[in-house]
């Protein structure tokens, strides 16, 4: 809780692009998505100055799994002729393969992941990419705000294109090249043959939406014990030795090895989504809702009323994250929250709004007003309270406590929880008001209210087995799946399964991220937008940060499952206040101190 | 000149990336022997429809043929509903092969029936 109320506060708004099709609403990519049984696995070893110039790569070429292809390769400018030497006699002894890096880009790069349409794969793929580029530049069309790789100076050839994404994933591609892929004869017959854009896979992506951690090659390969585990040295920027390109070599059998663990571990799951599609924890939560064959909401409702959207949007505050005492030794008391938003999402009977066909909004202003007025501690013990939470209301706030987006250090919005008193009326999640009333006593006055309710259950929702096993049977259309992840972690982890820690995943990649999405793209000029606020209506207005709304982009979720878990910690802070207690600080976790 | 990387399995996955699978079967005799010798091929003629299906050459040479006896572009007064019926008519065709194909695969069933034991996993196991 902040001390000092700000004087300026923001609110979220919802943004759309003029006339665009939400992406949920497009159809999904048709044709097979699986890469052929090629895959190229490749490292570079580079300078250590600033311009990390490349000095040798070892690649492994593979068919079905079956090593076909091993060498090296480099650029003989970089290189001094002791370390050319040095490679050339390396490869030799160790039957390897040298291209220079142009051969390396053309007879291997480019025929196996490009013309075979193999899987290329890597970790830290972007950074070995750009090693090996003959050129750079901005990349356009989908991909812009990325940057494109020039692999070959032939237009017939590709260029791959890489965006940043997070510290752990980046999106990649290859660029339409500049020649007719389409033969003549279905060309007058009408026909296209789509641009092949590549499969690549990065391991240190793939292994941090699998285990929800982040890794570097050696720590992988520690957690997975892969038979090749990644060596140390100390060589690096050194004259070129035998045990370097040992060490260099070593690495790639390593990624190889790591890729095959997890992939085995991605295919455990049973999702069709392809491997190399999985940038996140939540590309595995989209991939097994698509598998339980959910329509996306914005897919359903494609002309749901924007200004709604912009009234849920102004209430959404995210995840409550607050430290209270710092540099200050204290005795503490843990206390940690189990799989927090499932559990606010089954608590509030969510899951029949990512099933539902339709939604509906009903006015509830003045039961709601009576339910705030009511509304003890103890009634937060009872499931149906928590199921009269799905509702927002907006509050002419009067030193009321609730969550307030600002800037506290004069620079960065972030969020607080603050006694506010505002005389334009706010949007909030009804939890946001029950945590005021139970951490002040006094109950804030409602203007509006609104009542959502899911409406009828879709059709062809298939039931799916968790990693195959007919025990960890789901069926979306008979129970609350949020319970049901929660219910089935539980027996996985009393039977001593492994798969409790990727039952974890799944459950939290479902429950809440994927319904908050918004992609945000950075164009090169001021494009125009809808802006829709707090008092639903759209103004236009022109910007460079352009977003766009996610597959599964279900904004009264996200609202109100992170409004519910706010009231959950603000639950256990008046409980411990009761008791004497004080509190530190909480990522969704409390340390009390006395 | 332009680069070439015409080897064998490049050109099996440029056919594959042609008719848009990696599993491709001739709707019409279940050919999946090669994937040089299947086609994409209209559902009705391109002026109607931009649907297609995977045809070996001799199907799509024999679907072809019926189109003949219909105009290859909307004639009547009623495009729309022209170009749903020319629609229908082709997925039916395409149905029907296919109902001929599971008729056969049906008779052979029954044939195999007399003389083949019921599969048990176990025992395979």
């Amino acid at each position: 809780m902040s001390e000092q109320s700000p004087s300026e506060i923001f609110v979220r708004a919802y943004t759309e692009k003029p006339g665009a099709r939400p992406v949920a609403a497009k159809p999904r990519l048709g044709g097979d998505d699986n890469p052929s049984p090629w895959t190229l696995t490749f490292d570079c070893e580079t300078t250590v100055d600033a311009t990390q110039t490349l000095r040798v790569g070892v690649f492994q070429v593979r068919k079905s799994g079956k090593l076909k292809q091993e060498g090296l390769f480099f650029d003989p400018q970089y290189l001094c002729d002791e370390d050319i030497a040095e490679i050339e006699y390396f490869a030799e002894i160790n039957q390897l393969e040298i291209r220079s890096t142009e051969e390396f880009r053309k007879d291997v790069l480019l025929k196996i992941v490009y013309h075979r349409r193999g899987l290329l794969i890597g970790f830290n793929l972007p950074f070995d990419m750009s090693r090996i580029a003959i050129e750079h530049g901005a990349a356009r069309g989908s991909m812009r705000g990325g940057f494109t790789f020039s692999l070959n100076k032939y237009k017939s050839e590709p260029h791959a294109r890489v965006k940043h994404l997070s510290a752990r994933a980046s999106l990649m591609d290859f660029a339409a090249p500049g020649k007719q892929e389409t033969p003549r004869g279905m060309r007058n017959k009408g026909m296209k043959v789509p641009h092949h854009r590549g499969y690549f896979l990065d391991v240190k992506t793939f292994a941090a939406s699998l285990t929800s951690r982040s890794f570097s090659l050696g720590s992988l390969c520690k957690h997975l014990k892969t038979t090749t585990q990644k060596r140390d040295t100390d060589e690096h920027g050194g004259p070129i030795t035998s045990e370097y390109l040992n060490y260099a070599r070593a690495d790639v059998q390593a990624t190889w090895e790591c890729y095959e663990k997890l992939q085995k571990q991605y295919d455990d799951h049973g999702l069709e989504t392809a491997s190399h599609r999985i940038l996140s924890e939540a590309s595995i939560g989209k991939a097994y809702l698509k598998q339980m064959n959910i329509q996306p909401f914005l897919a359903n409702l494609p002309d749901s009323p924007r200004e709604i959207f912009g009234k849920i949007m102004c209430a959404y505050y995210g995840g409550r994250a607050e430290v209270r005492i710092r540099r200050t030794p204290t005795q503490v008391l843990y206390c940690d929250f189990k799989s927090m938003y499932p559990t606010v999402s089954a608590l509030m009977g969510l899951w029949p709004f990512v099933v539902a066909k339709a939604l509906s909004i009903n006015g509830a202003t003045s039961e709601t007003q009576t339910f705030l007025n009511d509304v003890r501690l103890e009634d937060m013990q009872s499931p149906d309270t928590w199921k009269r939470l799905r509702t927002l209301v907006r509050i002419r706030t009067d030193n009321d406590l609730l969550p307030v987006r600002a800037k506290y250090d004069g620079k960065t919005n972030t969020i607080g929880l603050n006694h506010i008193t505002n005389e334009q009326p706010l949007w909030y999640t009804l939890a946001d008001c029950v945590t005021s009333k139970l951490l002040t006593g006094k109950t804030p006055v409602i203007d509006e209210a609104m009542t959502f309710e899911p409406g009828d259950v879709q059709s062809d929702l298939q039931p799916i087995k968790l990693f195959g096993k007919p025990e960890y049977r789901v069926d979306p259309t008979k129970e609350d799946v949020f319970t049901r992840f929660i219910d089935l972690r539980d027996e996985a982890k009393e039977k001593g399964d492994p798969v409790q820690q990727a039952i974890k995943i799944v459950a939290n990649s479902t429950s809440y991220g994927i319904f908050i999405e918004v992609n945000r793209d950075d164009a090169p000029k001021p494009e125009p937008l809808d802006v829709y606020g707090p008092a639903g209506h759209s103004h236009n207005t022109t910007t460079t940060a352009v977003e766009e709304p996610g597959r599964y982009f279900h904004p009264l979720l996200g609202t109100l499952i992170t409004g519910a878990a706010r009231l959950m910690l603000a639950l256990s802070e008046r409980t411990a206040a009761d008791q004497g207690l004080n509190w530190v600080g909480n990522p969704r976790e409390n340390k009390w101190c006395s | 000149m332009t680069n070439k990387y015409e080897d064998s399995d490049t050109r099996l996955e440029k056919a594959y990336g042609r008719l848009g699978t990696r599993n491709p079967t001739c709707v019409g005799c279940e050919f999946d022997g090669s994937p040089f010798a299947l086609e994409l091929a209209h559902i009705a003629p391109r002026e109607f429809h931009d649907d297609v299906g995977i045809l070996c050459s001799n199907c799509h040479r024999v679907q072809s043929d019926s189109e003949k006896d219909y105009p290859y572009q909307p004639q009547s007064n009623n495009p729309q509903m022209e170009t749903i019926g020319r629609y229908l008519l082709g997925v039916s065709e395409f149905l029907q092969m296919i109902a001929a194909r599971l008729s056969e695969f049906g008779q052979w069933l029954l044939v195999q029936s007399e003389h083949v034991l019921p599969y048990t996993p176990e025992e395979m196991a």
